[in-house]
């Protein structure tokens, strides 16, 4: 049975609205006094929903909101708000609420708001159960040579990869450093052909160079081909550009210090921090990197 | 004048607080460069140059964005300036101390930290 927690300083307002809930059948209904008592409750038995009052002493509406949030992701919350509370609702939908409900509206919106709830939430839970049984993602993607189509391919492996949780957050976020590195490098190297040593001269002719490139055949028609094969195990990603290739031996050490002033070969030093393995094609036009997973698996990962 | 994308510089006194708001993709977003060529034209205008650049609101970022703080610090160099770093997080750091960066640019924990030790 479907388990709602209502949380609410005002024993007439829990009653009101714990009596709407109980009319609407096939919910079981607890309550609490306070946010702290609610984080009690629901730590010794966890809801399917929380319906909370945001006006309540010892931890507020707004601080249970975040406290759900970042404790049971998966436990949606509805708010009660009062006359002149609209700023602060929105605080609470920004900060990671369902939903919410005027105190004025309960009797006429809070069952149907509740339904609605449950019914996405339903629905999320079932695609996170579905997740978990997730064993290979294997994607391939053809960019043009522009770095916002760039970013937002990062952030999608990043996202990717968390989703198979291949990596803790700080992982991640190397990750997408790495990954962010090789692929500007297909962009910018690769496929637009302009050279770092031109960095050095002037950063303007540098950049004015690859602008005029992005619109000039052939480096606008070259293509920047990134296939992915990710698992719980390991990620591979392999990155392609369609630039007559380099020699990565050719790269001087950033971190000497006569080079510390050079903008050369600190993209590549980072793909090879922080991934477990970078390798070149021979002709220098294709990267393959591969990051292994280090975390320990949950053995009821599947079971859940 | 347009709100800054991805640098806000604050006026401190004797040092110029640059607040790195966004990751920075690459220099060849226009923004990006219009934005460098601001600070170093601000850097021009100063009677000391002192530089804290705050990472408070960006956890990460690569070598475009130590690109970009190279170009300020030729700036900073030039005027025999100095360059502090603050906020950052254990990846930033890392990446930083990775490029040897620190070796040039020392590292502080905090803002008021950094800002003693240019003042």
């Amino acid at each position: 049975m479907t388990r709602v927690l209502i949380v609410d300083d005002s024993l007439t307002d829990r009653r009101l609205a714990g009596g709407l809930v109980t009319r609407a059948g096939e919910l079981d209904v607890h309550f609490a006094v306070d946010g702290q008592d609610a984080l009690d409750k629901i730590e010794l038995h966890l809801p399917d929903l929380v319906v909370t009052d945001l006006n309540m002493p010892s931890l507020d509406g707004l601080a249970l909101v975040k406290a759900i949030r970042d404790q049971y992701p998966m436990v949606p919350v509805i708010l009660m708000t009062g006359h002149g509370s609209d700023a602060v609702a929105v605080e609470a939908l920004r900060t990671g609420a369902a939903s919410y409900v005027p105190k004025i509206r309960l009797a006429d919106d809070l069952v149907d708001t509740i339904q609605q709830v449950l019914a996405v939430s339903h629905a999320d839970r079932g695609r996170a159960r579905l997740m978990r049984r997730l064993q290979r993602q294997q994607v391939e993607f053809q960019l043009e040579n522009d770095v916002e189509l760039i970013m937002s391919l990062v952030q999608f492996l990043q996202d990717a990869a968390r989703g198979m949780k291949l990596c803790d957050d700080a992982d991640r976020v190397r990750l997408g450093v790495a990954l962010q590195e090789a692929i500007i490098n297909a962009c910018f190297h690769g496929n637009l052909e302009v050279s770092s040593s031109l960095r050095e001269v002037d950063h303007h002719a540098y950049y004015d160079l690859a602008k005029e490139r992005a619109a000039m055949p052939p480096y606008s028609e070259r293509r920047i081909t990134v296939s992915v094969s990710i698992s719980s195990a390991e990620a591979i990603f392999v990155i392609k550009d369609e630039g007559p290739g380099f020699d990565p031996h050719s790269m001087p050490d950033p971190r000497s210090p006569q080079n510390l002033d050079k903008p050369s070969g600190r993209g590549l030093l980072l793909m090879q921090t922080f991934m477990d393995e970078v390798r070149f094609n021979d002709r220098g036009n294709e990267v393959t990197l591969v990051k292994r997973c280090r975390l320990p698996h949950s053995e009821d990962r599947n079971c859940q | 004048m347009s709100l800054p994308l991805y640098f806000r510089c604050v006026d401190d006194g004797s040092v110029l607080v640059v607040e790195v708001v966004r990751p920075v993709g690459s220099l060849a977003e226009e923004a990006v460069m219009q934005e460098l060529d601001g600070i170093v034209a601000a850097l021009a205008q100063r009677t000391t140059c002192k530089v804290l650049i705050d990472f408070k609101q960006t956890a990460y970022f690569g070598s475009s964005l130590l690109e970009g703080l190279r170009l300020i610090w030729t700036k900073v160099e030039e005027r025999e300036g100095r360059m502090v770093l603050c906020n950052l997080s254990p990846v930033g750091k890392e990446i930083v101390q990775l490029a040897k960066f620190d070796t040039l640019w020392p590292i502080c924990e905090t803002r008021a930290e950094a800002l003693t030790l240019l003042k």
